[in-house]
């Protein structure tokens, strides 16, 4: 166990948060000029860049690459967990394929994802930040895909966990399409008693909605300031 | 993940027009598991583990060696996993998902406690490693896996060690001189896959409507009916009901009621298959068990019957 208090008397988690808050979730897209698309996404600490090239001629395919780079976590790290990458690129693939009507692509599109700073919730601002670029490169998806992790405590839900809690808590991660209150992926790595998934599960698609609106948000502001820049130019 | 070819569009037709009705080509509900077989034909640690058509061969061996810098009081465990050609044609390589999913649910779920493989901290350990063979493949290998791996682990003995303690040097005990020491297994997880079908293909194309499109789950699935499935759901849970891994790929949404009916069907699954291995299990020492022999050796002894 760390020194760190997970939950004290008075309902504050380590960092400050109540139980069912997110930690600081800001996202931009379309900050890299030369792209078809590309998004960041900031999850507290966390910090995950993504860049989408395409679809360019080739099979309709979606092809994602994970990059963690070295310095992301606070011992740099060689790196190792390539299964775990792997796994990781794996599980977008499948989710963003059945999201994107992967049939009627026009082509291949490549998504990059750069880690460039872990502090817990990997996946879903991986997920977060892959479903940004890919509407910012303007493929057609039937919903945002917003992911969001949560863990158990005792017998409290925690949503959005951070590095310590990741450490001491079990914990999962769930995306859903849009505002729907089903599940379209899920990755549990730890122990969690069954008993208590049903709360776990509620709280993380009740965070996946805050995480909806908040990128639902940012894209429509970006949108919007393209379309003023537009009128500008008389284009 | 390793997938097999589609069949041919008639027979895909068919198992699925099949499914639709609530039926499989193998007469099976379902929710119906094949039957299991365990068979312990060598030395401690080897398991053939047979699921139906799908049949898995696992050796556990295990050396002195020495530990990892950054965990000096542990031992060192590891699963390699074999998929040649003469499982199924389409073999050939071995596949990281496979290799994960297994690991997850064995080696970070805790199943087998590294810290009582420790000889001398920071010096020696034992470095257990599981081999998996895959001999016959049709359809649910994470399940067979899985289930083989731990019974093989549950069935390892290793032979005891005797330190000197002026020189740390390490001796093995040969078995003949004292019994061979079982591994230290903390729970048995059990995996269990759940293959997902659409009701019908048309919801694919017109996924407007706001209910989730009905589904068929099935546990279980054959190589035939695991080669189209849409997606899939991995639940690995023990018998104290502790999920040890989860995971659920892409495919189309699922409530959260179907995901808990799920899991409450592996935690049955698993609370049998632990009690079946169990009893395997023993029953295999009572053969091993050299005392049990003399008892059966003895003249006032009913005979039974190799």
């Amino acid at each position: 166990m760390s020194r760190i208090e997970i939950f004290n008397s008075e309902g504050f988690r380590h960092d400050g948060r109540r139980f069912d808050e997110l930690r600081n979730f800001t996202c931009t897209i379309g900050d890299h000029p030369n792209l078809d698309g590309s998004s960041s996404v900031k999850l507290g600490a966390t910090k995950v860049s993504c860049m989408v090239v395409g679809p360019y001629n080739g099979p309709p395919r979606l092809n994602f690459s994970i990059d963690v780079t070295p310095f992301s976590t606070f011992e740099r790290q060689a790196r190792k967990n390539e299964k775990r990458l792997q796994e990781l690129q794996s599980l977008l693939v499948t989710s963003f394929t059945s999201a994107c009507a992967t049939a009627e692509l026009p082509g291949t599109i490549d998504v990059r994802i750069q880690v460039l700073a872990q502090d817990g919730g990997l996946v879903s601002a991986c997920t977060n930040a892959a479903t940004l670029a890919l509407i910012d490169a303007g493929i057609p998806m039937k919903d945002y895909i917003c992911a969001c992790s949560a863990g158990i405590y005792d017998t409290t839900p925690f949503l959005d966990l951070s590095n310590a809690e990741e450490t001491d808590l079990s914990f999962l991660t769930i995306g859903a399409l849009g505002n729907d209150s089903d599940v379209l992926m899920l990755l549990l790595e730890n122990k969690i008693p069954a008993d208590h998934l049903p709360v776990v599960m509620d709280m993380a698609l009740s965070g996946t909605q805050l995480v909806r609106q908040v990128m639902d948000d940012t894209v429509r502001y970006y949108t919007q300031q393209r379309l003023a820049k537009r009128k500008l130019t008389g284009l | 993940m390793l997938r097999a070819p589609l069949p041919v569009n008639n027979s895909r037709k068919f198992v699925k027009e099949i499914l639709n009705e609530g039926f499989r080509i193998d007469s099976r509900s379902l929710t119906e598991f094949r039957p299991v077989q365990i068979e312990f034909p060598g030395d401690y640690g080897v398991v053939r583990y047979t699921q139906g058509n799908t049949k898995v061969l696992v050796s556990v061996s295990a050396e002195l060696t020495q530990p990892f810098e950054d965990r000096a009081s542990e031992g060192m465990f590891m699963v390699t996993t074999e998929l040649n050609p003469m499982a199924a044609p389409w073999f050939n390589q071995n596949d990281s998902f496979l290799d994960r999913i297994i690991e997850k649910a064995i080696r970070r779920s805790a199943a087998l406690d590294l810290e009582s493989l420790c000889v001398i901290a920071g010096k020696v350990c034992w470095r257990v490693r599981a081999d998996v063979h895959v001999l016959e493949f049709d359809g649910n290998l994470i399940d067979a896996i899985c289930a083989a791996v731990i019974t093989a682990l549950r069935h390892y003995r290793h032979p005891d060690t005797a330190i000197d303690h002026t020189t740390n040097d390490v001796r093995l005990i040969p078995t003949k001189e004292r019994n061979p020491i079982p591994l230290n297994i903390l729970h048995t997880p059990i995996s269990v896959t759940f293959s997902f079908y659409h009701d019908n293909d048309e919801l694919l194309d017109e996924d407007e409507s706001d209910t989730t499109p009905s589904h068929i789950c099935l546990c279980d699935a054959t190589r035939e009916e695991e080669s189209f499935r849409s997606f899939f759901l991995i639940v690995t849970i023990n018998k104290s009901k502790e999920i040890c891994q989860m995971y659920k790929s892409g495919g189309f949404q699922l409530s959260t009621d179907a995901i808990i009916d799920c899991v409450e069907q592996s935690y049955k699954r698993a609370v049998d298959l632990t009690d079946f291995i169990e009893t395997k299990l023993t029953e295999d020492s009572n053969l091993r068990d050299p005392e049990w022999k003399i008892k059966l050796a003895r003249a006032d002894n009913t005979r039974i019957a190799s």
